[in-house]
């Protein structure tokens, strides 16, 4: 740390651009053992799948009138995670958020993955998943058309919008520093790659011109896009009229509720990454602190919400709804209910404390439970809700299958998968944007931030 | 489901198996040649079909099931010559037209996997062999020529020509009938002997009554013919607009029937007698009898109200309501005694309900005229004389016919013993069961869709068995076996009997033919019928014999002893005596009052099973008699503390791969004594239980009982019916209820459903028409262990225990709920399917949409009712079952949504009907076109066009009890339910 | 080629003094400038005066973004005109549900003919010939492109120079000047030694972590130093 201190201007910016390129050294020995065992969940993940589309939906755990459960749960999980990498980069950049110059590119790389796996999921959850392209309008000599009226369909707009603008984006935001990655790397192969990838950034005082004026554009476009696809999500449920789910506090509880779990993601990311890459110089305790206090800002807003449900739920008078959260409280699925409580409600508040907010360690193991605890939020809204609902001779309870694990399992491996090839491939840090913090190196007057 | 049928998933109907149909088109063809065994050289579709059969068009052919003692007069629907449904003979006056579950699933006994095809042979004890029908009856007629050894015939209650065909060969050989029913009913037949000199089971009209007593007969379930006194009792229960008739049932525990009643009244068990007795003692004090009291039971006096109440657990006050009920109520009737609660001496039971309905005038609906042909099933005596015969090695030869005594005689009697010490065993069962696979030869008879027959029920109607398709495997019937064994072993050719079975049931038929030289009309007019009804009821009353006296013989009961319990077997609704235990349908439906499929159960009391720390699923070791059977509990308060239930027809050790090794035979218990006055068989045991430690989860189709103050099923008060208040609709409370569209224009039909919870028995016949008529697949008890059945039309039940705020007593509040899709014209499963693969048709028909699906399941998690099925795979059922398969309606695939459309086919159908002879539908057409409705024996269920303004279904949904199922959620079902009513003080 | 027009690059080091260099560039007439840099630089932006003439990528996203609701609209409404199936006894076209569609429509097409107008304006791929860009302007310096008259070549040169250029090139040929020329090698020479230095010594840290690692971790490290002199 003091030695980066004690570089000139000139040399910090270098030492940015050798420190981005040591991540994409060819990787050691360590790398292809965590990627190797990463493959092999993942291959045990598609076996399950195949499994599954061989024999039928049967052998996942749905139980009358449960009938969504693990898959849908992961699908809003990895939906809420990719929501912090747009977050961001679009609304933290609006806001001009210093902290975010450093992790955004992570963020948005995982942005991209997590929407990348969260896409498998309605599609893995369908009875006949080879007819998944049913749901897109297409013209068709059939004559059919989809159901815009369904939130489902919905889904199917905002999920592929989203990853594609988050994609671009993504890409967008990293063209000047693969162009930076261009001129200096060696290997035929690569160079042409990242010749290609860079679209011939050449860093001309126009093209920054045009460059940050359609990075503003995507941002104020995918500001409202990161609510919306949230909103959308939750309206997979809010739109139902199942006791639980019909609630018009679901899509700002929701969206909250993304924010919370993407920014943990993020952290957790951040730290296992910033140890082995040796970033402390640019990921900063700084940049923990900023999105710790996010944390609590969005975890207060979701543990809020849990108890608003309940006042509502007494304070309206609907039966079914008021029976739904005491279910959730007391009932066959309590436990889950209070994992997650403790997790999403109790555990994030220690983030007031500076002292635990500065020591990686625990941060890392809070966000860890913060992802646990949000993963069983999902769980609890879609598989609680369901399995009591308005007619009490229709009960029933849901137990997840192998099947179900497996596949989660691999849906975690698919996400690692990407990500460990991200991060040996594509800048993880933002080569221009880091820049801008940086002191600007001036010969006279010494250095100056811009 | 287990994987081998998983693997084996077909799903649709394959090649080979439309030119299998297509080959038994032929059978239709040959409908009225009888049954030649003629080998089949040839698969070949024909070209020019038959002129009876028009491809897609189904053919309806009368038939009987002779299943249940009484047997079903049916209509069957064919197509292309295979029997796909099975509809009631609405021509028959004591079912008209309503059919039981069992009868439902009588197709799957036609094409049941198991069914042996061809005769067998086991020569030197050593395995059972194919042989050819010609050697069979060879060896047949070897067995039974030398007439000087001592042979039995053991068959169930035959009647008509069958039975005039065994008896024929039993006298030619010299051989003893016995007509073994496990429920004959003795007790009852010995009392009528004895109080009326009848020795039969008479017709009770309960319908002409109005108060119902009934001491423990399961009359919905079992108990002599239940779809017919189902009928009788809808017509004295139902509410008429004015009135409606009280039923008390008095029983140890809360049976399908006694759900049903007004009051259930909980006995200990075996009891009867004594509350019988003690009301019939205070009638007596308080001189409340019309006619004169004979001193039929010389220590009466003993029994007084507060005796009675000792020894029965009946609390003094109910005894005195009852006394005081059935006295002043303008007709009672006062029923008893079925298979249940038969034991020694309670023919005494029977004889003081018909003196206490004697002494109060009611003896009148007492009909023995109109008698069961029941009736003429032998005693069990007659049984036990057999076993010993048998044991003394007396007996050379031994032919069973239709019935299982291996399985059902209780094992202290030692009939299988007995039986494999017989020489010569034969066997013509169509199943494999326990008794067959015993027998050396079986010759395997015909499914009665398969043969020409007759049967008699109840004397004056006969009916008709037509074969409605040919043989399945090529085979004979037994009627035809019998001929050919009787023409070869009568030496004289003047006493040979017409060698073709059909000439020999039209000549005997010529009997009942008014016309005889017309005799071809009258026999096309019957087999279109399907046969004589005697629809006038008209009897004599029988008189009481006064001068009966059962002297003071009455043993007073001691006590039972703390640690035993007493075992009460109920005959099963769904397996009779175990006879249709291989049958999917039925293994699959659940029993209305627990739910539970596939299996057997313990049925405990809730507060018994706490004292003895017994949860639900507990494996419990229930031991009587020195033998044991172990089996899950289920805990329910319906039943006495003092009292263990379990379920007859399970627990089979063969029969076929859906009875095999299930659940437990309760019967095997049973103590070998027998009533030494009637011949029956004493059925009360006292056990003992224990738990075994092992516990799994009891297979339920429903998890929880109770409605959760959430009114699902709704009641109205009689008082509130009658009373002149005429606003109704009481959940849309009289505000103007505002929608953001504008309401949906059914320019056309709009069709809709109402279901009287009052007259709804639960018998569970509609469930199994919905699975005949829309190809619902079987999905096995571990996939309903998951949550996975796939019934479109179920039958919730919610049991509430009521705390009586003002007596402090609770009572238990049964309310049956038939549920299935309420096609809503808001229906929460339409706008959320992504693909449009459920919609609503302009007739008002929530539609879905098999080959659009993908299956998101969003429709059903948005469904308010959970009607919705979902295929987890496909499911394909063995061969042949697959022949049943409704060509009409799509076999589903894994991954689809599915649920009730409203039988939309068969719409279709009557539409085209209709367009084609150019008319409009008629209302009659209309209401027989779901399965459930037609199937329906108490006429819970209406169907009709609600555009109709004359139609029934829309005068129902207008009617002061009709309610919307969760009508607060605005679905606006196009099914529409009437309140159950519940009888308050007012009086009409 | 040498009568037509002449590129002469200049690359800095230091922010300041290039805009100085791009201040008088501009004062003495020369319009044709193209400032190459690592990081989008306010100061860079003022002294090119890019204001004046704003980009023209907003264009591009308002009519993706009115086009993309165009679709959206008619997307929904077409299709369900197309097929009228009616669900829960609602209207065939209902409005509400169709908003959120149209919405997405509207982020999707926007964002998409943002991004291409940020290609087609900024001119990707298609500007400056490789020889007269340096590798290091994605690194630490900076640079400015001057396309002029062979006449001004001179003259150009100088102001560069005088603004205290690291090197000047022209059509991507180093162009060495006497003394200064001299003194700027110099200074070159040391600083790559330095750096080399610096070089070193990271190369023995990650040495020795490497051996606390494995001998594979090794090999990849002449990967580094190659990079690095390249």
């Amino acid at each position: 740390m003091s030695n980066f201190d004690s570089l000139s201007a000139s040399e910090k910016y270098s030492h940015l651009n050798e420190t981005v390129m040591n991540m994409l050294n060819k990787p050691g020995w360590g790398w292809w053992a965590i990627f190797a065992v990463d493959m092999m969940f993942l291959a045990f993940g598609i076996y399950c799948f195949i499994y599954q589309i061989y024999t039928g939906l049967g052998v996942a755990g749905y139980s009358h009138p449960v009938l969504w459960g693990v898959y849908i749960t992961n699908f809003v999980f990895w939906v809420g995670i990719a929501h912090s990498g747009t977050l961001i980069s679009a609304v933290l950049f609006l806001f001009r958020a210093r902290f975010r110059m450093s992790i955004y590119r992570i963020a948005e790389a995982m942005t991209v993955f997590a929407v990348a796996t969260a896409g498998l999921f309605p599609i893995i959850h369908l009875g006949r998943p080879w007819n998944f392209y049913w749901l897109l309008p297409y013209p068709n000599q059939r004559g059919l058309w989809v159901n815009f009226d369904s939130p489902l369909l919905w889904d199917v707009f905002a999920v592929s919008t989203y990853a594609t603008i988050s994609s671009v984006f993504f890409f967008i935001g990293m063209i000047p520093d693969i162009a930076a990655i261009r001129d200096t790397v060696v290997g035929k192969a690569k160079k042409v790659f990242y010749s290609v990838a860079s679209l011939g950034w050449k860093g001309s005082s126009w093209e920054w011109g045009h460059y940050t004026r359609a990075y503003f554009y995507f941002a104020c476009f995918a500001t409202p896009l990161v609510i919306s696809v949230h909103s959308v999500v939750s309206w997979d449920f809010a739109m139902a009229n199942t006791p639980g789910w019909h609630t018009t506090i679901f899509p700002p509880y929701f969206v909250a509720g993304a924010i919370f779990s993407g920014l943990a993601m993020v952290i957790t990311l951040c730290i296992p990454l910033r140890y082995i890459f040796k970033l402390e110089d640019y990921i900063t305790m700084d940049n923990f602190d900023g999105m710790s206090k996010m944390i609590i800002l969005t975890s207060s807003i979701v543990f809020y919400a849990y108890l608003i449900e309940f006042f509502i739920a007494w304070y309206s008078g609907n039966k079914y709804e008021y029976d739904q959260f005491i279910y959730r409280a007391v009932g066959d699925y309590a436990l889950f209910y209070w994992i997650m409580m403790f997790c999403n409600g109790i555990v994030p508040h220690l983030l007031w404390f500076k002292k635990i907010r500065q020591n990686l360690m625990i941060l890392f193991i809070i966000t860890l439970l913060i992802n646990i605890g949000m993963w069983f939020e999902r769980f609890n809204i879609i598989v609680i809700s369901l399995s009591k609902e308005f007619e009490p001779g229709s009960w029933g309870l849901y137990k997840p299958s192998w099947v179900e694990i497996g596949i989660t399992v691999g849906s975690f491996a698919w996400f690692f998968m990407f990500f460990l090839i991200f991060v040996r491939t594509l800048p993880a840090l933002s080569i221009a944007e880091i820049k801008e913090i940086l002191p600007v190196p001036k010969k006279n007057g010494g250095s100056s931030h811009e | 489901m287990n994987k081998e049928k998983q693997k084996n998933n077909t799903g649709t109907l394959n090649r080979r198996d439309f030119l299998k149909a297509l080959s038994a088109i032929g059978g239709a063809a040959v409908i009225s040649s009888g049954c030649t065994p003629e080998p089949l050289d040839k698969l070949v579709s024909y070209a020019v079909p038959p002129d009876n059969v028009i491809p897609g068009i189904a053919n309806y052919y009368t038939s009987v099931i002779p299943n249940s003692p009484v047997g079903t007069p049916v209509v069957v629907r064919v197509r292309e010559g295979r029997a796909i449904k099975v509809e009631g003979n609405t021509n028959d006056p004591i079912t008209s037209g309503s059919t039981s579950a069992e009868d439902q699933a009588t197709l799957q006994t036609l094409y049941d996997p198991d069914r042996i095809k061809q005769p067998l042979f086991r020569n030197n004890r050593e395995n059972l062999t194919a042989i050819t029908y010609v050697a069979a009856t060879d060896i047949l007629v070897e067995n039974i020529k030398d007439s000087s050894k001592k042979g039995y015939i053991i068959s169930n209650n035959t009647t008509g020509c069958c039975d005039d065909l065994l008896n024929s060969l039993a006298e030619k050989i010299n051989a003893k009938r016995i007509k073994y029913e496990p429920l004959s009913y003795e007790n009852i037949k010995y009392a009528n002997q004895i109080s009326y000199g009848e020795n039969k089971l008479p017709t009770y009209h309960i319908e002409k009554a109005d108060y119902l007593l009934n001491f423990g007969a399961d009359f919905l379930e079992t108990w002599l013919s239940s779809s017919e006194y189902s009928k009788r009792f809808t017509e004295m229960h139902a509410f008429d607009g004015k009135t409606r008739g009280t039923f008390v049932h008095i029983d140890p525990k809360l049976t399908l029937t006694g759900s049903m009643a007004d009051e259930w009244v909980p006995i200990s068990p075996y009891k009867n007698l004594y509350l019988v007795l003690g009301i019939i003692n205070y009638i007596k004090l308080n001189k409340l009898n019309v006619n004169p009291i004979p001193n039929v039971f010389p220590n009466l006096y003993m029994y007084s109200i507060s005796e009675t109440s000792r020894l029965t657990g009946v609390p003094e006050e109910t005894i005195i309501k009852i006394a005081k009920d059935f006295t002043s109520s303008k007709s009672s009737i006062a029923i008893g005694g079925g298979y249940a609660s038969s034991a020694s001496n309670d023919y005494k039971t029977i004889v003081a309900i018909n003196l206490l309905n004697e002494i109060t005038g009611n003896g009148d609906k007492i009909d023995f005229d109109n008698t069961l042909k029941l009736s003429d099933a032998s005693k069990f005596s007659e049984i036990k004389s057999f076993i010993q015969d048998a044991k003394s090695g007396n007996v050379d030869f031994v032919l069973v016919y239709n019935c299982n005594p291996v399985y059902n005689v209780p094992k202290s009697f030692g009939f299988e013993k007995a039986f494999k010490k017989i020489n010569h065993r034969v066997s013509t069962s169509m199943l494999s069961d326990e008794t067959t696979e015993l027998c050396d030869l079986i010759i395997p008879d015909l499914h009665s869709f398969e043969k020409w027959g007759d049967y008699e029920g109840k004397t004056g109607n006969r009916y008709i068995m037509q074969p409605v398709m040919k043989p399945l495997y090529d085979g004979v019937s037994v009627e035809q076996t019998l001929i050919n064994v009787i023409n070869r072993i009568v030496v004289d050719d003047s006493n040979k009997i017409d060698s073709d079975f059909y000439n020999y049931l039209r000549n005997k038929w010529m009997e009942y033919s008014s016309e005889v030289e017309n005799f071809e009309n009258f026999w096309n007019k019957i087999v279109k019928d399907g046969g004589i009804f005697n629809k006038n009821e008209s009897y004599s009353i029988a008189s009481f014999n006064s001068d009966l006296s059962l002297g003071s013989n009455i043993e007073s009961e001691t006590k039972s002893s703390n640690d035993a319990l007493s075992l009460y077997i109920t005959p099963s609704y769904k397996f009779y005596d175990g006879r249709s235990s291989n049958n999917s349908w039925l293994q699959e439906l659940p029993d209305l009052l627990t739910t539970a499929v596939w299996d057997s159960w313990v049925e405990i009391n809730s507060n018994l099973a706490k004292k003895l720390n017994i949860k639900e699923g507990d494996y419990l070791e229930i031991s009587a008699n020195g033998r044991k059977i172990i089996t899950q509990a289920y805990l329910t308060p319906a039943i006495s503390p003092e009292t263990l239930s379990i379920s007859m027809g399970q627990g089979h050790t063969s029969m076929g791969r859906y009875a095999k090794d299930r659940g437990v035979n309760p019967i095997d218990l049973i103590s070998d004594s027998i009533d030494s006055k009637t011949g029956g068989l004493d059925v009360s045991t006292k056990v003992k239980i224990k738990k075994t430690g092992d516990w799994e989860k009891l297979v339920k189709v429903q998890h929880s009982f109770s409605q959760e103050n959430r009114d699902i099923v709704q009641t109205i008060p009689m008082s509130k019916l009658l009373s002149k208040d005429d606003h109704h609709h009481d959940h849309h409370g009289g505000h103007k209820e505002y929608d953001m569209y504008r309401e949906y224009d059914y320019f056309v039909h709009k069709w809709g459903m109402t279901i009287d919870l009052d007259k709804c028995t639960g018998c569970g016949a509609c469930v199994v028409a919905c699975y005949a008529e829309n190809n619902i697949p079987v999905v096995g008890k571990e996939q309903v262990g998951n949550g996975r059945y796939m019934s479109w039309l179920t039958l919730e039940r919610f049991q509430d225990e009521i705390k009586d705020e003002s007596t402090g007593i609770t009572r238990i509040d049964t309310r049956i709920l038939p549920q299935m899709c309420q096609h809503c014209e808001n229906a929460p499963c339409e706008p959320v399917c992504p693909v449009f693969a459920t919609y609503h048709n302009p007739e008002g028909i929530n539609l879905m949409v098999y080959s659009r699906c993908v299956g998101t399941r969003y429709c059903s998690n948005n469904c308010s009712y959970k009607v919705r099925r979902f295929n987890w795979f496909t499911y394909a059922a063995p061969e042949p079952l697959n022949l049943q398969l409704n060509p009409d309606v799509t076999v589903r695939s894994k991954g689809v949504m599915e649920k009730c459309n409203f039988c939309f086919h068969k719409i279709g159908i009557a539409k085209d009907k209709a367009k084609d002879e150019k008319r409009k539908m008629t209302n009659d057409e209309i209401a027989t076109i779901t399965a459930c409705q037609t199937a329906c024996g108490c006429g819970a269920i209406e169907f009709g066009d609600l555009n109709d303004p004359e139609s029934k279904v829309t005068k129902l949904s207008h009617d002061k009890r009709a309610y919307s199922l969760l009508g607060e959620l605005n679905t606006r079902p196009s099914v529409k339910y009437l309140k159950k009513i519940e009888k308050d003080n007012a009086k009409a | 080629m040498s009568k037509s027009n002449q590129n002469i690059l200049g690359i800095y080091t230091y922010v300041d003094v290039l805009v100085d260099a791009i201040k008088k560039l501009r004062a003495e007439g020369f319009e044709n400038l193209r400032v190459f840099s690592p990081v989008p630089n306010h100061e860079i932006e003022d002294a090119l005066d890019t204001g004046k003439e704003p980009s023209k990528i907003k264009y591009f996203t308002f009519c993706g973004a009115i086009l993309g609701a165009l679709v959206g609209v008619c997307f929904t409404v077409l299709t369900s005109i197309d097929w009228p199936i009616v669900t829960s006894a609602k209207p065939i076209v209902s409005i509400p549900p169709y908003m959120i569609i149209i919405f997405e429509c509207m982020i999707l097409i926007g964002g998409l003919s943002t991004f291409l107008g940020l290609i087609i304006n900024s001119r990707l791929r298609k500007d400056t010939s490789p020889e007269l860009y340096d590798e290091r302007f994605s690194d630490n310096k900076f640079g400015i492109l001057v396309n002029c008259n062979p006449d001004d070549l001179e003259k150009i040169e100088n102001i560069l120079r005088d603004f205290g250029t690291d090197e000047v090139q022209v059509n991507g040929v180093l162009k060495v000047e006497a003394k200064e020329e001299e003194i700027k090698e110099e200074a070159k020479e040391e600083e790559i030694k330095e750096e080399a230095k610096v070089e070193e010594v990271k190369e023995e840290e990650v040495k020795e972590e490497a051996k606390v690692e494995e001998v594979k971790e090794e090999e990849a490290n002449p990967d580094i130093t190659e990079v690095k002199n390249d």
